[in-house]
């Protein structure tokens, strides 16, 4: 009998079902803390991206427009009007005792395909255009197309890119836009003043 | 059993493995995003440091740029610095070099470098313009103010002539020696200094009344010439009719202008107008309308402007009407109209007679000056500051000719760059280009000193007052002076202590 019964080390279902539902519940965890993880790696990558690429698209636009001629800017536009494309002339140097000019040129927002683009002589047969950035914002940041002031900066509905003129300084805004996996938009926005040298 | 056991032993051990891969997985998979995660703020990091370095640069070119503008303000050259010894601040450095593009105009290019930013930015600019205005009434020859005259001082920017308490401040001078007349019936009075020539003096008759200092000037001025615009002249033209002749806006010229007893001619601003001669007869009036802009006047033969006539302005603002004469003319001008006529007359190669009834207010220079009777000549303080203002550079073009980084690794250092020593480098006020200075100043005790020599060896701490003083012959400017400069620099009265080499 005492053979028969030859007892064998093993565990209870109950073991089992109790070992399983743990070994289960910490992989889930496991998968959650991996994925919580991954997306917030993919954010903050997407967050730096953006900021380095709006702080160096902010760069360009600035030192673009620094050698201008503040009588070259067209539109004008002073707060609460502000413009999302800036035609502008550069200083050349000096010839004859006078200033000479370079060729028209022109910063704009594509507002269909958040398009930052630089051109020159556009509309003429020497036409260049440069795309600079095509992840714009279509409204600057907290800001809602419904005719108020809704991020506080004194501008209603502006676009992701916008210009305002005060005398011989441009306040350039910039908002840059990228979507993560789940659909969660990462936007991140720049401000600075440039003052026409010429 | 032992061994029974010791296999269970065994499996335990194998699950107990399972557990350490799994874990092992997770621990790479975290080790994986945070080193990648690393590597890429890493990058971003870099990019950023790279980008304010050149940001920083751009600032270092700019301060080079207002540190050579400042000098250049002030007689310097405008280069400061070189390459081999660029100017240190703060943690960067910076080098201008000036180039002469054209007479009176400089091109200023500044290098600022820091870190790995390097930036270099171009400015345009061409010397201040010289203005007669601020030396009030002045010859380069005789001056000779007959009984009754009068003449004072106001300030235009401060209102009506009239109603101003303060006259004093006019500025009579020249080079040559000057006469004043008086009598008990017509005084004459002068509310300001008698500056005559060198070695001259100022010689009076009858009551007069000088209210400042009569010594001689320092040294002789010299009047720049005249720039008359080139125009294509009209057939001369006599105007006698009722009604007015308007020259408009813009650019006109006449061989000649004869305005007849009771005609009028109105030159409206702003307007460039040149005429072979100018005549007024009795009665005859010239009107400058300057509501739309300033006139000026050349006349290059003759001007004269009989008894009787008038001369007026739609301004009591001097500065807005300019008669210029450039050379010499076959007669003296004579200035006999009535006034009041607020504007400025230049004629540095012709006399000028100045009738009794002619009144001014501006300022008045001639070859040689001659006040016929009880004439009032009010000069304007205001004219001198925008003289001072005139004198200033003015900037032609700003450009942004390049902004790099020079390295990507950011332990470059712009000193060990350059090969130079940052300890032994000169700050920015000290790297300004040696020049012969020649001052005339007085020292902590009132001596008169004079130094003529390198810049690099004169030490300013001992000056207590400038009186004049010329960098490589261009005139030193102090721009941060509270008063401007007004009539010509009078002579101390005592030979001056030359100095030599003090540094």
């Amino acid at each position: 009998m005492s053979c028969g019964r030859k007892r064998r080390a093993a565990f209870t279902v109950v073991e089992v079902v109790i070992a399983m539902t743990l070994i289960g519940l910490v992989l889930t965890k496991l998968t959650l803390v991996m994925d919580e993880a991954r997306r917030a790696h993919q954010e903050e990558s997407i967050s730096m991206a953006l900021d380095d690429q709006a702080m160096e698209l902010m760069d360009k636009i600035a030192f673009a427009i620094v050698g201008s001629s503040a009588e070259s800017l067209d539109p004008t536009p002073a707060a609460p009007f502000y413009s999302g494309t800036i035609h502008y002339q550069i200083s050349l140097g000096v010839e004859d005792g006078k200033a000479v000019w370079s060729d028209p040129e022109v910063i704009g927002l594509t507002e269909d395909s958040g398009q930052v683009y630089w051109g020159q002589n556009v509309g003429a047969a020497d036409e260049r255009i440069v795309v600079w950035a095509n992840t714009v914002s279509e409204m600057l940041e907290d800001e809602l197309l419904n005719g108020v002031d809704d991020n506080g900066n004194d501008l209603a509905d502006e676009l992701g890119l916008a210009f305002v003129l005060d005398e011989k300084a441009v306040t350039i805004r910039l908002s840059l836009e990228r979507e993560r996996d789940g659909g969660k938009k990462i936007q991140v926005t720049k401000e600075t003043t440039v003052t026409c040298r010429n | 059993m032992q061994l029974g056991k010791h296999a269970g032993s065994v499996r335990t051990g194998s699950r107990r493995g399972s557990a350490l891969v799994l874990s092992l997985v997770a621990v790479a998979t975290v080790v994986v995003l945070s080193a990648s995660f690393s590597q890429f703020a890493s990058a971003v990091a870099n990019r950023q440091t790279q980008a304010v370095h050149r940001k920083r640069a751009f600032y270092l070119a700019e301060a080079g740029l207002s540190e050579a503008f400042a000098g250049f303000s002030c007689g310097k050259s405008g280069s400061v610095g070189s390459l081999t010894e660029p100017a240190r601040l703060g943690d960067g450095l910076f080098w201008v070099e000036a180039v002469e593009l054209d007479e009176d105009v400089v091109r200023l290019e500044s290098t600022g470098m820091i870190g790995t930013g390097s930036a270099k930015l171009s400015l345009v600019v061409r010397r201040g313009e010289e203005s007669v205005a601020a030396l009030g009434v002045f010859s380069t020859g005789q001056v000779t103010l007959g009984p009754g005259s009068l003449v004072d001082a106001y300030d235009s920017t401060k209102g009506d002539y009239t109603t101003q308490a303060d006259k004093s401040g006019a500025a009579l001078g020249s080079n040559a020696g000057i006469s004043v007349t008086g009598s008990l019936a017509e005084p004459s009075v002068v509310k300001g200094d008698v500056t005559p020539g060198t070695n001259q003096t100022v010689s009076t008759s009858g009551s007069v009344t000088i209210s400042g200092s009569t010594s001689p000037a320092l040294s002789d001025t010299v009047l720049p010439a005249v720039d008359v615009p080139v125009l294509k002249l009209g057939s001369p033209q006599v105007h006698g009719s009722p009604y007015p002749l308007v020259i408009p806006a813009g650019g006109a010229g006449y061989q000649a202008l004869t305005v007849q007893a009771g005609a009028q001619v109105i030159i409206q601003g702003p307007a460039q107008v040149v005429l072979g001669s100018l005549t007024l007869e009795a009665t005859a009036e010239l009107s400058f309308d300057t509501t739309k802009g300033p006139v000026e006047l050349y006349v290059t033969d003759a001007l004269d402007l009989a008894t009787g006539s008038l001369l007026s302005s739609s301004s009591t603002s001097p500065e807005d009407v300019l008669i210029q004469v450039p050379g010499v003319t076959a007669q003296a001008i004579e200035l006999r109209a009535s006034g009041p006529f607020h504007g400025v007359i230049y004629a540095p190669e012709t006399p000028v007679v100045v009738g009794g009834e002619f009144e001014l207010f501006g300022a008045l220079v001639a070859q040689k000056l001659t006040f016929e009777g009880a004439s009032s000549l009010h000069f304007d303080k205001h004219l001198a500051e925008l003289a001072a203002e005139l004198a200033l550079p003015v900037v032609l073009s700003w450009r942004l000719v390049e902004i790099e980084n020079t390295s990507g690794d950011l332990s470059v250092d712009p000193f060990d760059l350059l090969g130079v020593v940052k300890n032994l480098l000169p700050p920015p006020s000290g790297a300004h280009a040696d020049q012969t200075l020649s001052v005339d100043y007085y020292d902590f005790s009132n001596a008169y000193h004079r130094y003529t020599g390198l810049e690099s060896q004169f030490d300013w701490n001992v000056v207590k007052s400038v009186i004049t003083a010329t960098r490589d012959g261009e005139e030193v400017l102090f721009p941060t002076s509270t008063t401007s400069k007004l009539g010509t620099k009078k002579s101390p009265g005592v030979a001056p202590i030359v100095d030599g080499p003090m540094i």
